[in-house]
């Protein structure tokens, strides 16, 4: 099993694997890092094809709030 | 022992003002969000300026489901940070960028200086929605933490911070997302080393993540979730 999990880390990108290591570090404080054990639930960004819309589309549509204070009226 | 307690206590008061304490708005309420931390690390690519070009990477974990998204990307300055950079652009990428400038003129006005890097970046984290961001204490470059600082100023889906533990209704217009600094970042054999530890050291069974996606598992966050619908 840690032979899977490992060879799933050693795919990930160099930044990735770094900022990964820092949240287990801060994580860990917590105990709580045993959440990143279970790698069959990572999954890239763009990978996700549920919604992928730009950033600027889902602010200016208020997609994430329901309630903001950018309309006119 | 008491960083632990602190923590436990960080989420269940998110937990608790989600799913508790505000029954009477509907509006306020999102079913599948949980409280997700997100780290961002941020190496410089060279190019004409200092930050022109940057490799970030991100991964975003949801400590309550085990939910991970990582991403690596490029940020470019593309407008208005350097003349040269903008020179540099290719006109398609350049009208591109600027009939996006025109579109959201509330984050970019504030935001034009490295415009690309914002148009990745903040697409991430409106999808995201991170409730506490991990960042370095020094090394990030300035678009990054002025866009960073922004968004963590202004988060419309975050809930609200309770200012010294109380819950009182008054503080439920602030919405923020929470910075932790660490002091420095890890070199990549430094991270490496000590993710293949964790990986390598700990014994982990698959048993909870297989019964998860066999609908075994229910943690009392699922529940409180099923028991909403």
């Amino acid at each position: 099993m840690t032979g899977k999990l490992m060879a799933e880390v050693t795919d990930f990108p160099k930044q990735v694997v770094v900022a990964l290591a820092q949240c287990i570090e801060y994580l860990s404080a917590f105990r709580v890092a045993d959440a990143l054990l279970a790698t069959n639930f990572f999954a890239k960004f763009t990978t996700r094809v549920h919604m992928l819309l730009n950033g600027n589309t889902l602010t200016n549509l208020c997609v994430t709030c329901s309630h903001c204070k950018y309309s006119e009226s | 022992m008491s960083q632990g307690l602190c923590f436990i206590s960080y989420f269940h008061i998110l937990i608790v003002l989600r799913y508790v304490d505000d029954l009477d708005s509907a509006d306020d309420m999102v079913a599948n969000d949980t409280p997700l931390l997100m780290c961002l690390v941020e190496q410089l690519r060279g190019g004409m300026g200092a930050d022109e070009r940057v490799n970030i990477g991100m991964i975003a974990i949801c400590p309550s489901t085990g939910d991970v998204v990582w991403d690596e990307f490029e940020g470019k300055c593309l407008i208005g940070y350097s003349s040269d950079a903008a020179e540099n652009s290719s006109a398609t990428s350049d009208g591109h960028m600027r009939t996006e400038l025109e579109v959201s003129s509330f984050l970019s006005l504030l935001l034009s200086a490295n415009f690309s890097f914002i148009y990745l970046s903040q697409t991430r984290m409106v999808h995201c929605k991170p409730a506490e961001l991990l960042l370095a204490e020094q090394g990030l470059t300035k678009p990054t933490e002025r866009m960073l600082k922004h968004f963590a100023g202004y988060a419309p889906w975050n809930l609200p911070v309770c200012k010294g533990l109380t819950l009182n209704r008054s503080t439920t217009t602030e919405r923020r997302i929470r910075i932790e600094r660490h002091k420095n970042v890890m070199s990549y054999t430094d991270a490496f080393d000590f993710v293949s530890k964790f990986y390598t050291q700990k014994t982990y069974s698959g048993r909870a993540s297989t019964s998860f996606m066999l609908g075994l598992y229910s943690s009392p966050l699922i529940r409180l979730k099923g028991a909403e619908t």
